[in-house]
């Protein structure tokens, strides 16, 4: 990649950054068919997976219960050909990582999976500017 | 002797020839072009390119030419488009069809093609190919393509027989629009996200043209009298995009939504 190239892709990663909060990713699914606007979640784990795929990306943290046991949540996030031009990438998020991630939970009940809006690294610093499949 | 020294030279320049056609890029040995990062366009710009390098767009011998990479973001439901006095009235059968659909059983949940105008209404850019007999929109979402025929040939005789996903589409221009005709749309494909759907019936009308160099205007009249009360008519801006690239996507490639749905009736999904 050129230097040019480089810098457009930095730049478009910054301007999303201050601007990508307020655009919904547009999902492959209803958002209300698989998620529940009345769940919000606040989670904090350690990342196990990345899955930066089609037709969402997904990662996974292992999260602590109050009880001490550990729990596995499956975190979908927007497009990863979205999030690519955007600047992100596989390696935007680190095995091992700390991540707090703000979101919504499924409707189905049982199903440890919620809908990514915010992740927020250890040191404060926001991952994919935004993550969401659509507007609750 | 010369003969023979004539015909020898020729073996060896032929074998030479294929060694070094046969090394190619994909040959051993052979060094491959330089990367060529697809997400700016190469500079200078080889002459003839038709992505947009930023510079003001060329006619193509003396027509206006759509080629290129276009994007207008995800739009959610159609009624919101439309322009005044060309509303969407729907009928009791699209009244309670609207009111019961499932978001749920959306076919592009399903990873089903997404029918020829939502095709550009989705979270992903499309690319236009301009020939003088054929247009061609390939779209990233799903990695679909529609073909709209500009050499005069109508819609084959069987089509209301046997619809296609992207229907059967015919394109004129009348100057600088491309006008296009589609029937023959199956009927399973959703027009939005917001659930409208349609019947055997649905005709698109479709206007492209260039509203400015970087701007594609897209008016389409739907007419289905079956789901709608009279034709109705919506307009969306596309944006030229920088580059030539259009990435890769496969629906199925990690897809986990589907065993997480839960049946979600009209308003309730939307």
């Amino acid at each position: 990649m050129t230097r040019t190239a480089i810098g457009a892709v930095l730049a478009r990663a910054l301007a999303c950054v201050l601007s990508c909060a307020a655009v919904p990713a547009a999902a492959h699914h209803s958002f209300a068919a698989q998620f529940d606007s009345n769940k919000p979640v606040k989670l904090t784990g350690t990342i196990t997976k990345v899955e930066f795929q089609n037709p969402h990306i997904y990662f996974y943290i292992d999260v602590t219960q109050a009880d001490g046991s550990v729990i596995n949540f499956a975190v979908e996030g927007g497009t990863p050909n979205q999030l690519r031009r955007q600047g992100w990438g596989r390696d935007s998020l680190k095995l091992g990582e700390t991540v707090t991630v703000e979101g919504f939970g499924a409707r189905k009940a049982g199903a440890h999976v919620v809908n990514g809006r915010t992740v927020i690294l250890a040191d404060g610093r926001r991952v994919f500017g935004f993550s969401g499949a659509a507007e609750p | 002797m010369t003969r023979s020294l004539a015909i020898a030279a020729i073996l060896v320049l032929t074998v030479t020839g294929a060694a070094a056609q046969q090394g190619g890029r994909g040959g051993r040995g052979n060094q491959p072009p330089p990367a060529t990062d697809r997400l700016a366009p190469p500079k200078p710009a080889p002459t003839g390119a038709w992505w947009y390098t930023g510079a003001t767009p060329q006619r193509q011998a003396g027509r206006v030419d759509l080629t290129g990479v276009w994007f207008g973001g995800a739009s959610g439901d159609l009624s919101r488009a439309t322009i005044p006095g060309q509303e969407m009235v729907l009928t009791p059968l699209g009244r309670k069809r609207w009111e019961t659909v499932d978001h749920a059983k959306d076919p592009n949940t399903q990873c089903l093609p997404p029918g020829p105008a939502r095709m550009i209404m989705m979270a992903h850019p499309a690319m236009i190919v301009q020939r003088p007999d054929v247009v061609a929109i390939l779209t990233e979402s799903q990695r679909t393509y529609r073909i709209i025929y500009t050499d005069g040939r109508g819609h084959p005789h069987d089509i209301s027989e046997y619809p296609e996903w992207m229907g059967s589409s015919i394109g004129t221009w009348e100057g600088d629009t491309l006008v296009v005709d589609t029937v023959g749309i199956n009927e399973k494909t959703w027009l939005d996200t917001a659930g409208h759907e349609h019947g055997p019936k649905l005709r698109l009308t479709e206007r492209f043209r260039l509203a400015d160099p970087n701007t594609l205007e897209h008016v389409v009249i739907y007419d289905d009298p079956d789901f709608f009360v009279k034709p109705f008519t919506t307009r969306r801006l596309f944006k030229r995009q920088v580059g030539d690239r259009i990435m890769d996507h496969s629906c199925l490639e990690n897809e986990k939504d589907l065993q997480l749905l839960e049946p979600t009736i009209g308003d309730a999904g939307r």
